[in-house]
């Protein structure tokens, strides 16, 4: 009952982000008057789950023309998420947020202040009861460790690291110090503030941000390499609120007396890895209520258990580098995240839309002259982009535009190299337009080469660029994530044949 | 369940983990060109902003223009997450609503008042490419200044319908997301990057001086 209880207000939680969000965005359509084709092309699109679901808010909330900006004001009480939730006009923030803000930004905002009663009250009554029934991570981590439990069973070798639970107030120490610095990194590290941005984004943009990455790393580490490891031993934020939660008024207490078979399957369940079978439970403790759910009336033996494998500490931070590692490759699918959105913002004055925002643009100095480079894209249909380099150049020491012959050479990316592709050729008299124009037709990594001669000198310039979204950087993610699930398992597989061999009892 | 592990490794290891994170993210600063955003309105002093902005996306949430976007990874540590306008993609229409909501005072309660708006606000400047505006450039068009919510007080017409900016400008992008030509030929340049203003400026077609067969006839 306790735990039906749990689930349907951690569901509602994720409810609560989408449905803001939603209405956000439907709020943002009703606002966008001056753009009425595209508000009925979203919310009329047959066919499409998008204009099923806006033309279906529409309908049921039916605003009058003149009562769309009153209905927008009521939509405006309601925003954000789980980091910071604004209630009929009221603001309630976490207050890791709030900390933290006040550090690294050095000034007190009493809004703010005011913001972080509610939750601290919370906190002084529930202590960490944040994470067991707010997080929003925490359902998706619980969900991977039912998942991680059925590849147990199927007798798939996974790792399970254990570490020192106290390492997360060292992150969370670290992340204050460097806030202290001005850099805040948190609220791009915390899960549970990155999933209700993810879904900002992809309601906004239809793409996700860098975050999702961090998401599916992290779930990927706790479903193969460490049981709840991220919750139990790193979570900056789970070690904040086990600081501010050591003295609450809601606890959880193991009666030993009342335990008749020390069966231990309290200390099985918990998520947070405390060991309610000795009384070890302690201020990190989220008032979940699973061992409480969970502990028999009867003696009865509890089914998987979690096969712990001893690695050593090179071993063990071998395996996170790797993960580590993986961050920066991600870079590569969020470039193509942002180009997605700039690819599906046509331009709203226009019927048929052409490009006009550059999806990328480079300012470039040398030998006396800059080079402005932009290049637009669009999506014609769903297979064709049209694209459109733009080169002006700029003649520094003369304080003029460069209109002479110039030259474009397009190189395109194949697997490991780049090859000539396309060559524009402009000449000095004004055949082409003045800025030079090149149109390229399909989605790939180019290479540009920009040259001229001035004064019997070669002047070249280079830009990288990206038209559409090539699968390639997809296909290299999925690549180097599919060794590494192949390493993990290939390791815990090795330290399973190694553990038998040393004591064929195990 | 939890490993138990001396004294002495755990804080052999914390100062180990301590540190990386510390000067990872020392180093993934200097590595990363900090770029110059362009704000929503009344942001706060830019040093001070991405400090006090804790990246709650409300401001996003509440735009009705969906003009404030956010930073991802691109921008460097200290800028991930935080909003910004890039007003070619839409610009900020002066509602003042982001100010309202904003939790953390990064972005400023301004009322929504054409004085108070005009006196406070200063997101940025535009500027007019003159190389490749249309009316620097033997057309007419002053498209720009029939979209900018402050027109002959932010941006005046010349003779040919030549733009020209004055410090009245509040940066809301509008005119840059109007401008006809491709690339826009009026920018707004983010406060902090003032000195670009003049490489925009400084640039003029010699329309005068030669004459130009084939000048640019539209697209
Ligand atoms: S003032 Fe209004 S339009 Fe401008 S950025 Fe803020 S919310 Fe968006
Ligand atoms: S509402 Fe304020 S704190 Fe939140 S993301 Fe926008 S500027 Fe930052
Ligand atoms: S000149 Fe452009 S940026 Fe400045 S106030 Fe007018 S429209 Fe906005
Ligand atoms: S809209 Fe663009 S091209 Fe037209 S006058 Fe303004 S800056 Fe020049």
């Amino acid at each position: 009952m306790l735990q039906y209880i749990r689930k349907i207000i951690q569901i509602s939680v994720i409810a609560v982000i989408l449905s803001i969000t939603i209405m956000s965005y439907y709020g943002y359509l009703l606002s966008a008057k001056g753009q009425k084709d595209f508000m009925d092309v979203v919310m009329e699109e047959k066919g499409h789950i998008a204009g099923i679901l806006y033309g279906a808010i529409n309908k049921v909330a039916a605003p009058s023309p003149n009562a769309a900006d009153e209905f927008v004001s009521y939509i405006d009480m309601f925003k954000g998420g789980v980091w910071s939730l604004t209630v009929y006009g009221f603001n309630i923030t976490d207050p890791l947020a709030a900390v933290i803000a006040t550090i690294s930004g050095k000034a007190f905002y009493i809004p703010l202040a005011i913001s972080i009663i509610i939750p601290m009250v919370f906190i002084f009554i529930f202590g960490r009861a944040f994470c067991g029934w707010v997080c929003p991570m925490n359902l998706l981590f619980e969900l991977n460790e039912k998942a991680r439990q059925k590849l147990e069973s199927f007798k798939v070798p996974i790792l399970d690291i254990t570490m020192d639970r106290r390492y997360k107030y060292v992150v969370l120490f670290s992340m204050l110090v460097l806030s202290l610095f001005g850099i805040q990194l948190l609220p791009y590290i915390l899960p549970y503030a990155l999933v209700s941005r993810e879904i900002y984004s992809y309601i906004f943009y239809t793409a996700f941000s860098f975050g999702m990455v961090l998401i599916l790393l992290l779930l990927l580490f706790e479903l193969l390499v460490s049981r709840r490891g991220w919750c139990r031993y790193l979570c900056p934020g789970g070690a904040f609120f086990s600081l501010l939660g050591f003295i609450r008024a809601v606890n959880v207490d193991a009666d030993l007396r009342n335990c008749p078979v020390n069966c231990q399957i309290c200390t099985e369940v918990c998520p947070r890895g405390l060991e309610p079978h000795k009384n070890i439970i302690g201020m990190e403790c989220d008032n979940c209520g699973l061992c409480i759910s969970k502990c028999p009336a009867s003696a009865v033996r509890y089914k998987f258990g979690v096969r712990s494998l001893e690695l050593g500490v090179k071993a063990k931070a071998i395996i996170i580098l790797f993960f580590l590692l993986l961050t920066p490759y991600s870079s590569l699918l969020t470039v193509s995240y942002a180009a997605h959105a700039k690819i599906i913002n046509p331009h709203a004055g226009a019927q048929t839309h052409y490009p006009q925002n550059p999806s990328e643009e480079y300012i470039s100095e040398r030998d006396g002259y800059i080079v402005n480079f932009s290049v637009f894209q669009h999506k014609q249909s769903d297979s064709t982009i049209r694209v459109k380099a733009v080169a002006i150049v700029r003649d520094k020491a003369a304080g003029k535009p460069y209109l002479g012959p110039l030259k474009m050479v397009f190189y395109r990316k194949s697997l490991f190299s780049f090859k000539e592709d396309m060559v524009y050729d402009f000449k000095k008299d004004f055949e082409n337009r003045y800025p030079f124009y090149a149109n390229l037709p399909y989605e790939s990594d180019f290479k540009v080469k920009v040259s001229f001669n001035s004064n019997g000198k070669d002047i070249e310039f280079e830009f990288p660029i990206r038209v559409g979204e090539p699968k390639s950087n997809l296909i290299f993610l999925g690549l180097i994530s599919v060794i590494l699930i192949a390493s993990v398992i290939t390791i815990a597989h090795l330290k399973k044949k190694q553990s038998k061999v040393i004591s064929p009892a195990g | 369940m939890f490993e138990k592990i001396t004294r002495r490794l755990f804080l052999k290891s914390s100062l180990i983990l301590g540190s990386a994170i510390v000067f990872g993210g020392f180093l993934w600063n200097k590595a990363a060109k900090a770029k110059v955003y362009l704000r929503p309105p009344g942001a706060v002093p830019e040093s001070k902003f991405t400090g006090q902005c804790i990246r709650c996306f409300i401001c996003g949430e509440v735009c009705p223009n969906k003009a404030i976007k956010f930073v991802d990874i691109e921008g460097g540590i200290t800028n991930i997450g935080t909003p910004y306008i890039s007003p070619r993609e839409q610009g900020c229409i002066l509602c003042m609503k982001c100010g309202q909501i904003c939790p953390t005072g990064a972005l400023q309660k301004i009322e929504d008042d054409f004085k108070k708006i005009i006196d406070k606000v200063k997101m940025g400047r535009a500027v007019v490419d003159k190389t490749i505006c249309y009316s620097y450039n033997n057309r007419i068009c002053g498209f720009c200044q029939q979209s900018c919510p402050f027109p002959d007080i932010a941006l005046k017409l010349e003779v040919w319908a030549r733009p020209v900016v004055t410090d009245k400008c509040v940066g809301c992008g509008l005119c840059e997301k109007s401008c006809i030509q491709v690339p826009q030929a009026i920018r707004v340049i983010p406060r902090g990057e003032e000195h670009k203003i003049a490489f925009y400026e400084n640039y003029q077609m010699p329309i005068y001086d030669e004459h130009l067969p084939g000048m640019p006839p539209g697209h």
